[in-house]
């Protein structure tokens, strides 16, 4: 992903296809693919978060402070 | 994964914003550029360690070069014999007038020593002056008393003593075993996998290299082989074939591998036809042969990654380029849509009730789950947990929550906190022994709380959540005696609320009451209409 504020890509997840031989002995025949997003990174770059402490505070008024993005539910 | 510094002026002579998109596409992401550029190297490409692999990589790529490239040794008339059973096998060749920089060398020897040699175990490298050494040579076992002076001393030493004063024989002495040495008519040359002798030590002046790889798997010590002699013959280097017992080092003969035009297009889906499909591969450093329908591959022996035609095809998409695949939306009748679970409605609820979300582990601490709750259980444990404090999956959350309210007593009050999450309990039924429950849990503190407060609370959300239900007393150890309800949905007990139990209290260092509560909303399959 492109971030304007850093100027660089940052790599947030991988993806891919499996490989035969690990679909062999499942006996799956088909394709399939997989793939997986490091949340912390995209979250702290959502909420502004520069200190990935922050990311796992406990403290409540730094919580209480902080703008959420609840995004559309359903 | 491996970063190489690399000479600008020893890659292709291309613009630099073309080069750095190339290296990003074959696997080679820059991360600094000027004088020198640093490249981060996938780990699946040991050949792409050292300056003249990657140029050949980019060349192929551009169209430039294309096609598999040809190496071939030129028998040296020298002969090794081998017999070091601690170590039993060694690979060695000869590179005369090879374009390198030293210390760009040593460092794709170290890089290939680590990650292919496994730390030197499978597979190690010595280099040489060659025109230091005079054949013939022999690769034997030792004796602990033997004596060679390595790189790094000014002096000679026994092998023993090697093992205990020279930094790299005190790293590598258990690689040790049966003292294992190269020696040519004036003695050892090379005490592997430990350090070669200062007599035949590289300098800014050699450019005839001896290159021997010893180890313990013949195939990576092959491997090794085949990678060094390639890069070397690609910077310019001609190389010479040495014997080892009945075989030939380097062996650079290419494997075939046969591909099957429509398994391509299986994987791939771009509707490629045999022509673009052979272009490619060409471009990626193969060479293509047409048999019938199908194709035969030739890989050449650097490429120790391709091991199923399926390693073919991701080649073919990286020479198609990646982001030349264009995402389609799949025709399929009908779109998803998200799922309005019943939870998310709780939560949004509990908000409007004021209550502030919060999320914490899964994994916990024992005594926080039972002794600091006044209750016993039990609960799925880690085999191999790194600490105490996260040796379980939580049984429930309450605890969670108090935690994070005795860490925030300094905060202003009254303090609401809420949490959405999956507990795990223990299950001889289920097929893994454990069951994932999702709960809502609920904690006001301030000064006044009472259960009067929590059950206006727990009604809210009940009736806001259009569920049903009925309040009766209840008994839990966290709570207060008398001050703790359960709530029964369809018949049976779905979770309790109440003020906790001042010994909960003090456990947890508070010092204002706490009111509480923890529901199992919903079964996991039932969804409710918000």
């Amino acid at each position: 992903v492109y971030f304007d504020s850093l100027g660089k890509w940052v790599e947030v997840g991988g993806a891919g296809l499996l490989r035969p031989e690990v679909l062999e002995p499942l006996k799956i025949r088909k394709p399939v693919i997989a793939w997986g997003l490091g949340f912390t990174r995209l979250a702290m770059f959502a909420l502004g978060i520069d200190d990935i402490r922050n990311l796992f505070s406990e403290n409540l008024n730094w919580l209480r402070r902080k703008e959420v993005y609840a995004g559309n539910r359903g | 994964m491996p970063v190489i510094e690399v000479k600008r002026s020893r890659l292709p002579d291309i613009p630099d914003e073309e080069l750095e998109e190339i290296l990003h596409m074959i696997k080679a992401p820059v991360e600094e550029k000027g004088e020198v550029w640093k490249l981060e190297i996938t780990n699946d490409r040991p050949d792409l360690l050292f300056s003249s692999g990657v140029k050949r990589d980019v060349l192929g790529f551009i169209g430039k070069e294309t096609g598999i490239p040809n190496y071939k040794p030129t028998p040296s008339g020298i002969k090794v014999v081998s017999r070091c059973p601690s170590r039993p096998f060694l690979g060695c060749f000869v590179v005369k007038s090879a374009d390198f920089d030293v210390q760009e060398l040593m460092d794709f020897q170290e890089k290939l020593n680590v990650s292919l040699g496994r730390n030197r175990v499978k597979a190690a490298i010595g280099i040489h002056d060659f025109k230091k050494i005079k054949p013939p040579l022999e690769y034997l076992s030792g004796k602990p008393g033997e004596k060679m002076r390595p790189l790094g001393m000014d002096s000679e030493l026994t092998l023993k003593d090697i093992l205990v004063k020279h930094p790299k024989g005190r790293e590598y002495a258990h690689l040790a075993d049966g003292f294992p040495v190269i020696k040519d008519f004036h003695g050892i040359i090379s005490f592997p996998p430990i350090i070669n002798s200062w007599r035949t030590r590289v300098t800014e002046e050699t450019r005839d290299l001896f290159i021997e790889v010893t180890g313990t798997d013949e195939k990576t010590v092959t491997h090794v082989v085949s990678i060094l002699a390639c890069n070397l013959a690609e910077a310019g280097g001609k190389v010479f074939s040495i014997e080892v017992g009945q075989k030939v080092f380097p062996e650079l003969e290419p494997k075939q591998v046969e591909l099957d035009p429509s398994y391509v297009e299986k994987v791939l889906g771009l509707g490629m036809g045999v022509d673009e499909i052979c272009e490619i591969l060409e471009r990626r450093r193969f060479s293509v042969m047409r048999i019938g329908d199908s194709l035969r591959v030739l890989v050449p022996s650097f490429r120790t990654d391709i091991l199923h035609q399926v390693d073919l095809v991701e080649e073919i998409a990286i020479g198609y380029g990646y982001n030349n695949i264009r995402p389609r939306i799949p025709s399929v009748p009908c779109a998803g849509k998200l799922l309005s679970n019943g939870w998310d409605a709780a939560r949004e609820i509990m908000i409007g009730l004021g209550f502030q979300e919060v999320m914490t582990f899964i994994l916990a601490d024992p005594r926080e789950q039972f002794e600091k709750m006044r209750i016993n259980g039990s609960a799925v444990e880690l085999k191999n947990p790194t600490t105490e404090r996260m040796s379980i999956c939580r049984v429930w959350l309450l605890p969670g929550l108090m935690r994070i309210l005795s860490k925030n007593m300094h905060a202003e009050y009254p303090q609401k906190i809420f949490e959405v999450g999956d507990c795990i309990l223990p299950d001889e039924n289920s097929e893994n022994g454990s069951k994932t429950v999702r709960r809502i849990c609920g904690a006001v503190s301030h000064d006044r709380v009472n259960l009067t407060e929590i059950k206006s609370i727990v009604e809210a959300l009940f009736k806001n959540l259009k569920i049903e239900y009925r309040v009766r007393p209840a008994s839990h150890p966290s709570f207060i005696e008398g001050r703790c309800a359960e709530v029964v949905v369809s018949g049976k007990p779905c979770g309790f609320f109440g003020e906790v139990h001042p010994e909960v209290l003090v456990s947890w260092g508070m010092e204002k009451p706490v009111g509480a509560f923890e529901f199992e909303l919903f079964s996991s399959e039932k969804n409710i209409e918000k």
